[in-house]
């Protein structure tokens, strides 16, 4: 069901986001990709293709140690969506003062240009194998 | 669970959920209320209620009767009868930011349900793709639903995205130790 937020509720779950955000923060920032501790993709064991997600850990340590490059050559897509999901989760938060900006983001072709756009990058990644 | 409901000016309930539906004069932004909110809602706003009003063919949102009686009638100003759950709650939730993107009567439309995009997209890139991408395909279908006035699809529509979200982030997190002692093993 659909619960009705109030702004405590959003205030709440912001926190909770923010807390769980910097929990992962501190753990990839401090254990290495190497380490073998990192959770491998079931996609890529059954089949030994990379999924749309496959290198975002990776990224995800490169950026918390500064170096931009690196992260993008493990998953630039994941990069890309990083503006992307605050931008939706900015709408989600203040969609009664920018009602607009809501709708555009929920528009359908706006979500399926999205959904192509992932399994594009997935096909492309997997024929030039990065 | 029982509801309660403002129509007129008038509190009714406690009500079962089924009871709204026979309701006169009951529509997307009568305020209702149950027990575990915090403040007054409205039916447009609460899923299960505006599935069973949308049940009936008569109770279109947006529909004239209600916006005339709205308009003479603002809310905020009024008294809401000899309401137990105290009228100064009520009064105070209404027009303040809780509900300021709301438009009362006329287009007394129900906001569009939450399409769980931002988590679709986390759940397809980082959990379980296939079932990240029925995720987005439902979050898709959610607006266009809502545009074309067909609140039950799009409420429908939500729910499907939101279970597909959980599915994923589910399935990902049953596998991720897994993985972690199998890639520990095999090195």
């Amino acid at each position: 069901m659909q619960p009705v937020l109030t702004r405590r509720g959003k205030l709440l779950t912001v926190v909770a986001v923010g807390i769980v955000a910097v929990a992962i923060a501190i753990a990839y920032a401090s254990v290495e990709p190497s380490s073998g501790y990192y959770p491998r993709c079931a996609f890529k064991m059954l089949t030994g293709l990379s999924c749309p997600g496959c290198g975002s850990q990776r990224a995800i340590h490169a950026l918390l140690q500064g170096d931009f490059r690196a992260a993008i050559g493990f998953n630039a897509l994941f990069i890309a969506e990083i503006p992307l999901l605050l931008l939706l989760g900015f709408s989600w938060l203040f969609r009664d003062r920018f009602p607009r900006l809501g709708r555009v983001l929920s528009n359908q072709f706006f979500i399926l240009v999205i959904l192509a756009t992932i399994i594009i990058w997935t096909i492309v990644r997997n024929i030039f194998d990065f | 669970m029982k509801y309660w409901i403002i129509i007129d000016n008038v509190q009714r309930g406690p009500l079962e959920l089924e009871e709204l539906a026979s309701q006169p004069g009951i529509s997307f932004s009568t305020p209702v209320w149950h027990e575990g909110l915090s403040d007054w809602s409205t039916a447009g706003a609460l899923p299960e209620v505006a599935a069973v009003i949308s049940g009936q063919p008569r109770q279109q949102f947006g529909g004239q009767p209600y916006g005339q009686a709205y308009t003479q009638q603002p809310y905020g100003q009024q008294a809401y009868g000899q309401s137990q759950y105290g009228q100064q709650q009520y009064n105070q939730s209404y027009g303040q930011q809780q509900y300021s993107g709301w438009q009362p009567p006329g287009d007394g439309q129900p906001k569009m349900p939450n399409n769980y995009l931002a988590l679709a997209i986390i759940a397809t890139i980082c959990c379980c793709i296939p079932t990240g991408i029925v995720a987005i395909i439902y979050a898709a279908k959610v607006s266009p639903a809502y545009m074309r006035g067909d609140y039950a699809a799009a409420v429908e529509a939500s729910s499907k995205a939101q279970l597909w979200v959980i599915v994923s982030f589910v399935a990902g997190l049953i596998w991720a130790p897994f993985s972690a002692i199998f890639s520990l093993f095999s090195m």
